[in-house]
């Protein structure tokens, strides 16, 4: 049931200039990272994988880091996936409706510094 | 002297009554024109079964209805056919307007039939309901219809789909049987919203999603945990001649609370409000356009880890932003045109089309059903269709089970939402202001942001409105940005075919769609620790939506991407749910 979302037709329609579709994911840093309101992007669906695929929308973490260990898209999937199901619900909530502004940190997005990624910080402190 | 010329008149009037309605022997002028008498050759037979005929349909005798329906049914090679159509005109009986529809509209029917036919059907409705008369009894052929007020569901002489019309929430009675069964109480129809009469097309949105919402506790882990994530959305769009009006507003609200045993805690909220406006000024298909958009972000953040280390944050976003430009065409939402387009082919394939939907029987169907979107059953926007095309003179007769099933799966069709047509171009100068933590130590947009903003649309509805061609462009780039700050730009473009699939009797099964985008970005950062890179991201997706209710349904998907040299493959299920969609398209 995980990839099961609840999703709104008319949120997907926004103003932003992005907005292909409420179908269509994104991806690739600046997509939706910019411009504030006028311009922001839809809500992602509530997977882990969409949410991390905002935060590289956002231009908060890479793609694909070249250096092991870093935190890209995989590392991002992986650390959702092994967080305790009530947290990790709670983690791609807040980053599937967060503006790209909120989710961006220093060091983003090759080096984030996830102590400042608030949607992170809900997480599983285990 | 006048009285006396008056009183003159009365009396010739009132006997040339009399001789028009005289009596006449039915049952013999029927036997006359089923069985050639003996005696009689075939062509003396002829003229007198015409004469029979003649007779029948001045008599204004209910009984004679049958007779002439069968003579106009069968009697294509003999004159006696066309005297049968233009007697039923005469007698102004509903039972005769299902016949001489299917007369009318019959391409193997002779031109003067068909003319003759449509003629009496005009005189019908003309008629407004003229009782024929039983000359037998005496009794009226007028059904007596229910009191209104007292009257109960059923007691009506026909319970036929549309023979009900709908007085108040809830409540219908019986509609007399009044020619073509025209409803008594035709002001309860829903009337919808009040639009300008130069309304192109216009919708009014209410949407709600429920992403989750959890509680759970148990006393083997003692953990209490609650979580919700709620939105809503309300979008209200015009499109007039000379000018477009939208508004826009939307609220989001994540929250959660986990307290596993110990010392841990975790509290979160995050509340998002948006809104925004446009309008556009049109000169035939140019246009100036003005836009509004104000959207606010407040984080709350409480966080106790198992060694009682404790961490708290707040934090506000906001945005202000204005734009200006101007553009070419619109796009449109032609979901409810559709919908009497599709109302149409229905008639006309059940042969019950009287005459092509105007454009004002148009308006009102789109508004009445939009003044019942809230309506969990269909079966008010059934009545209301039904009630409007009779009164239009559209659909003559009572639609059969067939025919009634066949315009409520038009009715229900959820694939005729969100229909765009169109084709629209602009370009927008934006500025804004975006408020930003003061403590946020990445160099991003902050303070006053201007941009160029560049979209481009287009949507074209194909195959008797089955299948939906679009596709969009845009591109956006900061300018004037200040050194410490980004200057981000963004190109792209998407493009989609959709196959919407029906049943026999028109039930819409679901949608097939293929789409493919191709985006290109840089984000354009400053700083020691950034490196500014260009990002190319190019994506197709194949997909089959099942659509459940309005507005509503699951959809299965399959993606492959390639983002920054990667390869991504993709599957995707997900659910919408939306409701209270009210469209109209004046196209």
């Amino acid at each position: 049931m995980r990839g099961l979302s609840l999703a709104s037709a008319a949120l997907a329609m926004s103003l932003c200039a992005c907005g292909t579709g409420d179908d269509v994911a994104g991806g690739g840093r600046a997509f939706c990272g910019a411009g504030g309101e006028l311009t922001d992007c839809p809500d992602a669906e509530r997977t882990a994988e969409a949410a991390c695929w905002r935060l590289v929308d956002c231009g908060a973490i890479p793609v694909d880091h070249p250096e092991e260990f870093r935190f890209d898209w995989g590392r991002c999937v992986d650390g959702l996936e092994t967080m305790r199901e009530e947290y990790r619900r709670l983690v791609v909530s807040c980053i599937a409706a967060s503006t790209c502004d909120q989710l961006r940190v220093d060091g983003s997005p090759d080096q984030p510094n996830l102590s400042q990624l608030y949607c992170w910080q809900l997480g599983d402190p285990r | 002297m006048r009285r006396t010329a008056w009183l003159t008149g009365a009396v010739l009037l009132s006997a040339l009554a009399v001789a028009s309605a005289q009596p006449v022997d039915v049952p013999a002028l029927a036997k006359l024109i089923e069985k050639q008498p003996g005696g009689v050759d075939r062509a003396t037979w002829k003229e007198q079964r015409r004469d029979a005929a003649r007779k029948l349909a001045a008599s204004r005798d209910k009984r004679a209805v049958p007779v002439l329906i069968r003579l106009a049914e069968t009697e294509t090679f003999d004159i006696i056919g066309e005297i049968a159509i233009e007697g039923l005109g005469n007698l102004g009986d509903p039972s005769a307007a299902p016949v001489l529809q299917k007369i009318a509209n019959d391409p193997t029917r002779d031109k003067v039939a068909r003319d003759l036919a449509k003629k009496a059907i005009a005189k019908l409705l003309a008629a407004g309901a003229p009782p024929a008369g039983d000359a037998s009894d005496g009794a009226t052929a007028d059904t007596a219809a229910p009191d209104e007020a007292g009257a109960a569901p059923g007691d009506t002489a026909s319970d036929a789909p549309g023979a009900h019309a709908v007085v108040d929430e809830g409540t219908t009675v019986g509609s007399s049987n009044t020619l073509l069964g025209e409803p008594r109480v035709a002001g309860a129809i829903p009337e919808g919203p009040a639009l300008p009469d130069d309304t192109l097309a216009a919708y009014d949105r209410l949407t709600f999603a429920i992403g989750t919402a959890a509680l759970s506790y148990d006393t083997v882990r003692d953990r209490p945990a609650f979580d919700v994530d709620v939105a809503g959305r309300w979008q209200k769009r015009v499109d007039r001649e000379r000018m477009a009006w939208g508004l826009d507003a939307g609220a989001h609200v994540v929250a959660g609370f986990i307290d596993p045993d110990g010392e841990e805690q975790t509290r979160g909220a995050q509340v998002t409000l948006d809104g925004g406006g446009e309008v556009r000024f049109y000169s035939g298909k140019l246009y100036g356009v003005g836009k509004a958009v104000i959207g606010a972000q407040l984080n709350y953040l409480a966080v106790t880890e198992d060694d009682g280390d404790r961490f708290k944050d707040t934090r506000t976003h906001a945005d202000v932003q204005i734009a200006l430009g101007g553009g070419y065409g619109r796009v449109l939402d032609v979901g409810g045109a559709i919908r009497v387009r599709r109302l149409a082919r229905t008639l006309e394939a059940a042969r019950a089309l009287g005459k092509p939907i105007d454009a004002a029987t148009a308006r009102r169907l789109q508004l009445a059903w939009w003044g019942l979107r809230g309506e969990r059953s269909t079966y008010r926007a059934l009545v209301a269709t039904v009630a409007i095309l009779r009164e239009a003179g559209v659909l003559l007769g009572e639609p059969d089970a067939g025919l009634s099933y066949e315009l409520l799966t038009v009715l229900r069709d959820t694939q005729l939402y969100v229909r765009p047509s169109g084709l629209d171009i602009q370009v927008a100068f934006g500025e804004g202001y975006l408020l930003r933590p003061d403590d946020d130590p990445t160099p991003f947009e902050d303070g006053r942001v201007e941009q160029l903003l560049v979209t481009a649309g287009y949507a074209e509805q194909l195959q008797d409105d089955k299948a939906e061609l679009s596709g969009t462009a845009y591109a956006r780039m900061r300018l004037f940005a200040p050194e410490t700050q980004p200057s981000p730009w963004l190109v792209g473009a998407t493009g989609r075919f959709r196959r919407f699939a029906y049943g026999e009797h028109g039930d819409p099964l679901g949608a097939l769609d293929v789409a493919a985008s191709v985006r290109l970005s840089n984000d354009g950062c400053v700083g020691t620790d950034c490196e500014s890179a260009l990002a190319l991201r190019i994506e197709g997706q194949l997909g089959y939506t099942m659509w459940l209710n309005q507005a509503s349904g699951l959809r299965l998907a399959g993606t492959v991407a390639q983002d920054g040299g990667e390869l991504f493959f993709g599957a995707e299920l997900s659910a919408t749910f939306g409701l209270l969609d009210g469209t109209y398209a004046g196209i």
